[in-house]
């Protein structure tokens, strides 16, 4: 009997020790967590857009936000000779949290658009192509690659979704533009970079209008 | 024992979860470069080299012997008009020769024509420098004539 009364104390201390290790553990694990969080959301950093590259080591966390063409909502200002067109596009953020564009970097101004005979961009128009060439171009692109155009607004996209955005006249066609390219849809030539802010922000609704200018 | 092991994967895990989310987390002010996605960056569209409309002529009652030839533009991004004209004795136009180029606005009339003709008229829309619109529909058939009193000199 005395025996099992001294046992007692001793298996208690056991167990007190096990869940004040296991408490400790949790707690630095949770305060390592928020204090992760509370860093996280608080950060900025700039995710761009280069070709051939990517990562440079710096970190394999970061994914690549895509952005590419999209039919709908249709483009309501439509290119003609000497003028603007609007550009639709979807930004996809991979990541899981949210990303804010705020300027775009575009090829130059000789890189131009490929011309197709529905929106589906699937056949090409012929006399219309990027070789012959279109004559359509992103709208203030230079004769240098990767001059950066601040957009209007700033864009956001969620953590892991996507915008839809019409870029307002940021196409432009010249007004030597073949007359193949009538009655056309095109496929602009790829960004060379964007430049992005990550971190806690509201998301653009979607789809959204934007813009930028020289 | 075995509560040291799960106290061990216990600590184990806990430190992959805090790893894997302060690895989220990119340094501040950091510059990265990722790729596009192959293929586009957006679509865009151009309009149709459409033609004018409402294409209608009438003789010139105060000048007389000259045709007025009106039509509607197709949109406004037509930099200018070039007209054609057919002239025949008979009731069918025949073949349509160049006339007037360069016309702006939504109408053009004619210089004085000879009597005694039925005139036609189709509009072609330029875009820019090398776009052109198919012809338009043609007019109905003006005649220049003394004895009709719209078209004759006043």
């Amino acid at each position: 009997m005395s025996s099992q009364t001294q046992r007692k104390p001793a298996k208690l201390h056991k167990r007190t020790r096990f869940w004040s290790r296991r408490s400790i553990i949790v707690s630095a694990a949770i305060g390592a967590l928020l204090a992760g969080g509370g860093a996280y959301a608080a950060s900025s950093w700039v995710v761009g857009l280069g070709a051939g590259s990517s990562g440079e080591g710096q970190s394999a966390t970061i994914a690549n936000l895509t952005i590419s063409a999209v039919a709908t909502p249709a483009a309501s200002n439509l290119l003609y000779p000497g003028g603007n067109g609007d550009v639709v596009v979807t930004i996809s953020n991979p990541n899981p949290y949210p990303v804010t564009l705020t300027a775009v970097q575009l090829p130059t101004n000789t890189t131009y658009a490929n011309g197709y005979t529905t929106s589906a961009l699937t056949t090409t128009q012929t006399g219309c192509l990027s070789t012959t060439p279109s004559d359509v171009i992103w709208n203030y692109s230079t004769a240098t690659t990767g001059s950066s155009h601040t957009l209007t607004s700033a864009l956001t996209v969620a953590a892991s979704g996507t915008l839809t955005v019409t870029f307002t006249n940021d196409a432009s066609m010249t007004s030597s533009a073949p007359a193949a390219c009538a009655n056309t849809y095109f496929s602009m030539p790829s960004f060379t970079g964007v430049t992005a802010t990550g971190g806690a922000a509201t998301p653009t609704t979607s789809p959204a209008t934007d813009s930028w200018t020289a | 024992m075995a509560r040291r092991l799960t106290n061990r994967w216990l600590l184990f895990a806990v430190v992959l979860v805090a790893s894997l989310v302060s690895g989220i987390r990119p340094a501040a002010g950091s510059n990265w470069s990722v790729t596009l996605q192959t293929g586009s960056a957006g679509e865009a569209a151009s309009l149709a080299a459409s033609p004018p409309t409402g294409v209608a002529a009438a003789c010139v009652s105060s000048t007389g012997y000259t045709i007025k030839v009106t039509w509607t533009a197709p949109n406004t991004h037509v930099s200018s008009y070039t007209i054609y004209q057919a002239k025949s004795t008979t009731g069918t136009p025949g073949t349509y020769s160049l006339t007037a180029t360069g016309v702006t606005g939504t109408s053009w009339t004619s210089g004085t024509l000879g009597t005694g003709y039925n005139y036609w008229y189709e509009v072609v829309a330029l875009y820019g420098t090398i776009w052109t619109s198919a012809k338009s529909s043609a007019t109905g058939e003006t005649t220049i004539s003394s004895s009709n009193p719209e078209c004759k000199q006043p």
